[in-house]
């Protein structure tokens, strides 16, 4: 499956777009890795920390950090410096809505970054301000595995910022073949906002195969979607013997939380199967939240 | 290029951009591009709110070489009223430069577009489809907005002012380029006419012609699928959309609450629960039904719904609710007609819209696109209402009682400007000669028979055979009568049959035994007068009758 293919693209590949960029500048920036410890760098990152009040009353002194950040040949801990520089102005420079338009432009330039610490961290902060150039290249990269500038997880979890992309069918994909966990794990977080993939983690919740970190996210996104279904699978969940502590704990606190009252006093199977993992060899969570259900619904 | 752009056919943004060129050089269908901005044109459909925004860009910018209509301008004052796109704004505001004629209300949208965008501006590329300013230099949306004021100049003069104060205390928002932009923009408004000299302020005019605030004809008021429709409010209580909106005037609101635009569903909630307080400060708040209903009904549950009115201050009770249609979101959509386009369930762009609904459920009039005014708004609401004088001497305000729900025309759509006036005699005439027509029309084989029957009766005596036919034609005339009074006897009213019979005799008896003058052609009118009685229902009947002397039902009673 080609989603497969776009994790190792992105982390142990570097793209295409990356490579070219790395290429016009491998001399130079070899030159200056290599000192990438020295002394000037120390003074310039010094230098960097110390001038973000005021940057951007100085248009030459913003001018000279955005090309720092955008300098594919500077060491890399300058230019790390240099961006954390400017978002350290977003909080504190009264005026940094005047420069911000240059920030943003700034940070495009370099989404194709050779370095992947540069790519994630510019992508985050476009991905945050719900920038459409910088969502237009992360779900090309999901799409086509061969153009992406992150590995699948991030550029999921960076998608995920802004509920209005076109990201959800990509997720389900990646739910049915996902390239890695934490892949899958990513795209169930993005779709807990979609009311249209409640079934998708109805079904993961009830497979029995699946890892129980796994239909715990089904578990919270199924609340946030559809609270009554949670409810059902819930209390399936706490009378069943085979099941996990961790899941029947966390099926249980739900029930507490957001079951009705008079339903849970009615329901003599799910009180006398709570009385008995009260005082059975579970683990002290799933003791502790069992005692808090009787509390709050016995008869 | 098809016209057609849905379904499986759908054009990819890069051949979107295309027809949008193609159309800009094509004057025969330029008209066209105006109908791209309407955001429920399938065009949108299953589009991504970043792909919306390159989509409306490439239309907007397409009429700074066309000329911007006046079928267009009220989307690109839309923009620069609600907007918060960077790439949107530059482009309504450099496209408001190619309208025919600078006008003094343009100038106050500019200044709400510049405290919009100050805090969220960027570098936009205006010349690239989507507008995205990687490496090479751009314009920004606060320099656009700034030169279309300069472009506006003595229009301009009533923002003087603001901009004025803007420049004497900057807050850190101008870079000290835009800083400079400002200044000339500001000389440039003072320099174009003496200070006490300003153009007459056509702002009133201006905003009615521009098709925020539409008149429903009765026409296009919906359809009668939509009070089946089932609605769930705030507590989880669930009504039908005839139940809860019939028999008083509302006012609907409609917003989502996973809505990221501030000026859009959050600032139109807020508004809601302003008109609640107003209305109430009238004594109006059980006469006037009040109601938001989202566009995101899977998500928006009913705890969110009641968390997100709560937050706004929205009264919510039995007159006054948040909604969600748990079944029946295609007939509210047919109902409203709301300006709203999905990705999959999601919104992926509105506009701003408010509708005033009459005690039949029927929209009269809405506000859209243009942040409407709360006053306005309630003017048009107790309009709907009728006042009446209490036995005491008071002055009581009664609703108008829902009439009969008129099926709407298949494909039939809003309109502008239809006088009320007219409307109302238009639909007197229409509610008297629709029964009538419906009445004489045969829909049944037996009334195929009857119609048969007396018609041929009738010119019987004309006929040279007619001694032949007169059994036939009374056989038949007599299945009739037969049919009237099986009828008759189902709907528990035989007045039909009895006025049938009637002419019957007149026609067989009089007209055709004793040869009477007159008696065919009454014996015509009986037997019709039965047909109409019989079409008619017992309970129309009755509500005529009770009708009659009285028009209105108080509310109070209620």
């Amino acid at each position: 499956m080609s989603m497969k293919k776009t994790g190792k693209t992105a982390t142990k590949k570097r793209p295409a777009a990356a490579k070219k960029a790395s290429a016009a500048t491998a001399s130079g920036a070899k030159a200056k890795t290599a000192g990438g410890g020295s002394r000037g760098d120390k003074e310039q990152i010094r230098a960097l920390s110390s001038m973000s009040g005021d940057i951007c009353e100085d248009a030459k002194k913003l001018q000279s950090v955005l090309d720092m950040i955008k300098d594919a040949s500077a060491p890399l801990p300058v230019r790390m410096a240099a961006l954390q520089t400017m978002l350290a102005a977003s909080f504190s420079a009264a005026n940094f809505d005047a420069c911000r338009p240059d920030f943003l432009a700034a940070l495009r330039s370099v989404v194709a970054d050779p370095e992947l610490e540069i790519r994630q961290r510019v992508l985050g902060i476009l991905s945050r301000e719900h920038d459409g150039y910088a969502q237009q290249v992360l779900l090309d990269g999901l799409r086509e595995p061969a153009k992406a500038l992150l590995p699948p997880e991030k550029a999921l979890q960076l998608l995920s910022y802004d509920i209005h992309t076109e990201a959800y069918p990509v997720a389900r994909q990646i739910i049915q073949n996902p390239p890695n966990p934490a892949a899958k794990l990513e795209a169930m977080r993005l779709l807990a906002a979609d009311a249209a993939s409640a079934p998708v983690f109805e079904k993961i919740l009830r497979n029995k195969r699946e890892p129980e970190d796994v239909r715990q996210l089904s578990a919270s996104a199924l609340h946030g979607l559809d609270p009554q279904k949670l409810q059902e699978h819930a209390r399936k969940i706490v009378l069943d013997k085979s099941e996990g502590d961790q899941l029947r704990a966390t099926s249980l606190t739900a029930i507490t939380q957001f079951a009705k009252h008079p339903d849970m006093i009615k329901d003599s199977a799910l009180q006398k199967r709570v009385d008995e993992l009260r005082t059975g060899e579970g683990s002290a969570a799933l003791k502790r939240v069992s005692r808090r259900f009787l509390a709050k619904f016995s008869r | 290029m098809p016209e057609v752009l849905v379904g499986r056919d759908r054009l990819s943004e890069v051949q979107f951009a295309a027809y949008v060129a193609e159309l800009k050089t094509d004057p025969a269908r330029s008209s066209l591009l105006a109908d791209l901005l309407k955001e429920d044109n399938p065009v949108y459909e299953q589009r991504g709110t970043a792909a919306t925004v390159r989509m409306r860009g490439c239309i907007l910018l397409a009429f700074e070489h066309l000329g911007l209509p006046g079928s267009a301008l009220i989307y690109v004052l839309e923009e620069l009223d609600n907007g918060r796109d960077a790439y949107l704004l530059a482009a309504a505001a450099r496209v408001l430069r190619s309208s025919a004629a600078p006008k003094p209300a343009m100038a106050a949208f500019l200044i709400r577009a510049l405290t919009n965008i100050r805090d969220r501006d960027d570098i936009v590329n205006l010349q690239n489809y989507g507008g995205y300013s990687v490496s090479e230099p751009g314009t920004t949306a606060v320099r656009e907005i700034l030169e279309s004021l300069r472009w506006l100049g003595v229009n301009a003069r009533a923002v003087l002012p603001g901009l004025e104060a803007a420049r004497a205390k900057p807050d850190g928002r101008f870079s000290t380029l835009m800083l400079d932009e400002l200044d000339r923009t500001i000389d440039a408004v003072r320099r174009s006419a003496p200070a006490n000299e300003s153009p007459e302020d056509d702002c009133c005019g201006f905003l009615s012609g521009l098709g925020a605030i539409r008149l429903w004809p009765s026409s296009s008021r919906g359809t009668t699928r939509i009070h089946a429709a089932v609605l769930e409010d705030q507590d989880g209580n669930k009504i039908k959309f005839g139940d809860f909106f019939r028999g008083q005037p509302s006012i609907v609101a409609f917003f989502y609450s996973r809505c990221d635009n501030p000026r859009k569903c959050s600032l139109t909630i807020a508004k809601l629960a302003r008109v609640q307080t107003m209305l109430a400060d009238q004594g109006l708040e059980n006469c006037i039904r009040t109601a938001a209903i989202t566009y995101d009904p899977e998500y928006d549950l009913p705890e969110r719904l009641r968390g997100y009115g709560r937050s706004r201050g929205v009264r919510m009770d039995g007159g006054h609710r948040m909604l969600r249609a748990t079944d029946g979101m295609g007939a509210l959509r047919a109902h409203f007609h709301p300006g709203v386009n999905f990705i999959e369930s999601l919104v992926n762009r509105h506009r701003v819209e408010v509708y005033v609904l009459n005690a039949s459920g029927e929209v009269v009039v809405s506000f859209e696109r243009i942040r409407w005014d709360e006053g306005a708004v309630i003017d048009q609401a107790v309009k709907l209402l009728t006042p009446l004088s209490s036995e005491d001497g008071r002055s009581l305000t009664v609703a108008v009682p829902p009439q009969p729900t008129r099926r709407k025309e298949p494909h039939s759509s809003p309109e502008t400007d239809v006088s009320p006036g007219n409307r109302s005699v238009a639909r007197e005439i229409l509610a008297t000669a629709l029964p009538v027509v419906t009445a004489f029309l045969p829909k049944c084989p037996m009334c195929w028979v009857a119609y048969l029957s007396f018609l041929g009766i009738v010119s019987l005596r004309w006929v040279s055979y007619a001694t032949w036919l007169f059994p036939l034609f009374a056989g038949l005339m007599l299945i009739n009568l037969g049919s009237l009074w099986r009828r008759g006897l189902r709907r528990d009213s035989l007045a039909g049959f009895y006025f049938a019979a009637a002419g019957a005799f007149s026609i067989l008896a009089l007209g055709m035994g004793l040869n009477l003058p007159f008696a065919a052609p009454t014996g015509v009118v009986l037997t019709l007068v039965g047909s109409l009685l019989n079409a008619v229902s017992p309970e129309t009947l009755r509500g005529f009758a009770r009708a009659a002397p009285v028009k209105q039902t108080s509310n109070a009673s209620r």
